[in-house]
């Protein structure tokens, strides 16, 4: 029997900040807003995720800083970024325009440089959210800060009191208990919170010897990681009451509804955009089918729904 | 710099494949059916393909020639793994998804410049279609030098002969690291006889270079040397092709001077010799 169609509501709501679509893009996937908005109208994405910005410009890793793998990809870019001033010279006034909510994400190597950011673009406008990037290995102290709820726990709540920006905290799937890593964060003050970033893996090059990234090791994202972060966000969703945003190998528009089932509110796509430019929108688009043919109205109603 | 287009202005397009060539050992030329790639593609700029559904990334391809009035492109490759082995496979009339033209070109020469374009094997591809445009006066004065095209193989076996060009109003010449076509050597060892020979004069020359990076670095050199004004076109694994990913980077010094990592997709492919360092 043909279904009837139905009107689709993507809309929803993350810390009293509305999204037209619940499908954003991924930080480091998606530029700082000038490339993307030449393929994409940004009318129709949720929200555009900066690149991690930093306190100081980066260079950056030497080349060669990615290697495709099966499923996916590995990168070590090395968090290449103008820094903070240039990047709010150069890039946030385009940014500020583009019809779309504005995500800024953020990276620092202490505690402190987390606050400077945050203190230093509470003086901007246009800003919706501010995404911490607490995955990023500490090479200076040779520990994973991200992976340590207490280290997590204190970088939310001193940045939570540097700024009145609504806050999303990125947490990395490299370690073995991510619930308590988003516990931390939400009982210090994150409004939402995000994963994953990417999973530490290598690649060989078993005919000159040597590895194939430059950097040794890198991080892997792609299709590949989707069992992963499924797990991940499904665990973190059970843990926390603040809204979870999902990332990991995410192609179609049923990638993302498997997402919101385990309890996801939203979902970001990183490198689905590398194929297609406009990955977001198909994702949108497809999710939009996805609810038709189930007959589902707001996307807001497939939150959680996994039946155990 | 480049402008961005308009937001939400650029978009995948339906290339179609309309024929295959072999033109050398695992060398084919593909022509496509898309008239807007067809019409906009300038020297040096490329598409970047979806050789099949099953591939997770696309792979780049140089234009190697157009015809805006038939609506096709054509590209000109090396058979070498999944990517291009896909590609190679595919029956004429197969949809490719293809991004493009994606980069910036090759720069038109002062009028009263030799250009001299120097090939290390496949890196004769956007040359090609550079010499195309220079003969055609798109790139330049009919009244200009006649143009010098050097081409380098490893051997006599790999050369390709460039595609539709006429030897009588471009002056190509041949380089083989084993002497079995033309010159003994390579292109940059032929283009340093040429200039101690008097056939260049460095003053009068721009040089424009593509082909294995050994060899661009030793052009760069050269041409550094000579005080000959030279662009190269680099090639790199490239994820995404627009400029998002910072995958693509060659190290290289911005106009200040300040050492940079450049995104060879956006920033180029083709770049000032002396803004790179290699
Ligand atoms: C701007 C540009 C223009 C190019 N023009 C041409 C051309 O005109 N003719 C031609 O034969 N080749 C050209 N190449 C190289 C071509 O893209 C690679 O040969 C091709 O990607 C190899 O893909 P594969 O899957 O067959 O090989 P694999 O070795 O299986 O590729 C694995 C991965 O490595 C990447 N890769 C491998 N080698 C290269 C390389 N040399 N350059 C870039 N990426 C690489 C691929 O993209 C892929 O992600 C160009 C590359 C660039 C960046
Ligand atoms: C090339 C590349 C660069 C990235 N850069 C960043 C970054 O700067 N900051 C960050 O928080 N995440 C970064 N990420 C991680 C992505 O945002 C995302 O969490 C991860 O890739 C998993 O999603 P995916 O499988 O859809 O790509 C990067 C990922 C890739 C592939
Ligand atoms: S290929 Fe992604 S930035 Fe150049």
């Amino acid at each position: 029997m043909p279904k009837s169609t139905i009107k689709t509501d993507l809309t929803i709501t993350i810390a009293g900040v509305e999204f037209a679509t619940p499908v954003w893009t991924a930080s480091g996937t998606a530029g700082v807003g000038e490339e993307i908005e030449s393929w994409c109208d940004p009318k129709r994405l949720g929200a555009m995720v900066t690149k991690s910005v930093s306190l100081q410009p980066r260079p950056g890793h030497p080349y060669p800083r990615t290697v495709e793998t099966t499923g996916g990809m590995l990168n070590a870019i090395g968090l290449q970024n103008k820094g903070i001033e240039a990047f709010i010279t150069d890039e946030l006034p385009r940014l500020r325009r583009m019809p779309t909510r504005v995500v800024v994400n953020i990276v620092g190597d202490d505690q402190d440089e987390y606050v400077q950011l945050a203190k230093r673009l509470s003086d901007e406008a246009g800003i919706d959210l501010l995404e911490l990037n607490l995955s990023c290995p500490n090479v200076a102290r040779g520990i994973d800060q991200g992976s340590d709820p207490m280290w997590v726990g204190e970088c939310t709540a001193k940045v939570r009191a540097a700024t009145r920006i609504p806050l999303i905290v990125k947490l990395t799937p490299n370690t073995n208990d991510i619930a308590s890593l988003a516990r931390a964060a939400a009982d210090h003050g994150a409004d939402a919170i995000s994963a994953i970033n990417t999973l530490v893996g290598m690649a060989v090059n078993h005919n000159t010897f040597k590895p194939r990234l430059a950097n040794v090791t890198g991080g892997l994202s792609g299709p590949a990681i989707k069992p992963v972060a499924l797990a991940a966000v499904y665990k973190i969703a059970r843990a926390v009451k603040i809204p979870v945003i999902g990332i990991g190998g995410i192609m179609s528009g049923t990638d993302a509804a498997e997402f919101l089932l385990v309890g996801a509110q939203a979902v970001q796509v990183g490198t689905a955009t590398f194929r297609h430019p406009d990955a977001a929108i198909r994702v949108a688009e497809e999710l939009r089918d996805y609810m038709q043919e189930h007959q589902i109205a707001r996307v807001g109603d497939l939150v959680g729904r996994l039946t155990l | 710099m480049k402008q961005p287009a308009p937001a939400g202005k650029l978009r995948a397009r339906t290339a179609t494949l309309v024929s295959t060539r072999q033109v050398g050992p695992n060398i084919l030329q593909q022509r496509f059916a898309e008239p807007v790639i067809a019409r906009r593609t300038q020297a040096g700029q490329f598409v970047h393909l979806l050789p099949g559904p099953d591939l997770l990334f696309r792979r780049a391809f140089s234009v190697y020639a157009t015809d805006p009035k038939q609506g096709t492109f054509d590209i000109l490759y090396q058979v070498l793994g999944k990517g291009t082995g896909a590609l190679a496979r595919q029956p004429a009339g197969t949809a490719i998804d293809a991004l493009g033209p994606l980069g910036n070109r090759f720069t038109p020469l002062p009028a009263d410049c030799t250009p001299i374009l120097v090939a290390g094997g496949l890196g004769m591809a956007p040359l090609r279609l550079f010499a195309e445009e220079l003969l055609s006066g798109t790139s330049r004065r009919q009244e200009s030098p006649r143009p010098i095209m050097l081409l380098g193989n490893r051997r006599k076996s790999q050369a390709v002969v460039p595609f539709g060009l006429s030897s009588k109003t471009l002056d190509v010449r041949w380089a083989t690291d084993d002497g079995s076509r033309g010159f003994r050597g390579t292109v940059v060892d032929l283009l340093s006889a040429m200039i101690v020979a008097g056939d260049v004069t460095p003053g009068k020359a721009h040089v424009y270079g593509c082909g294995p990076e050994p060899m661009l670095a030793a052009l760069a050199v050269l041409c550094a040397n000579q005080r000959i004004p030279c662009e190269l076109s680099l090639e790199r694994s490239m994820p995404c092709g627009f400029g998002v990913c910072m995958g693509c980077v060659v190290r290289g010094r911005d106009t200040s001077g300040y050492e940079t990592y450049h995104r060879v997709c956006r920033d180029g492919p083709v770049f000032n010799a002396a803004s790179i360092a290699f």
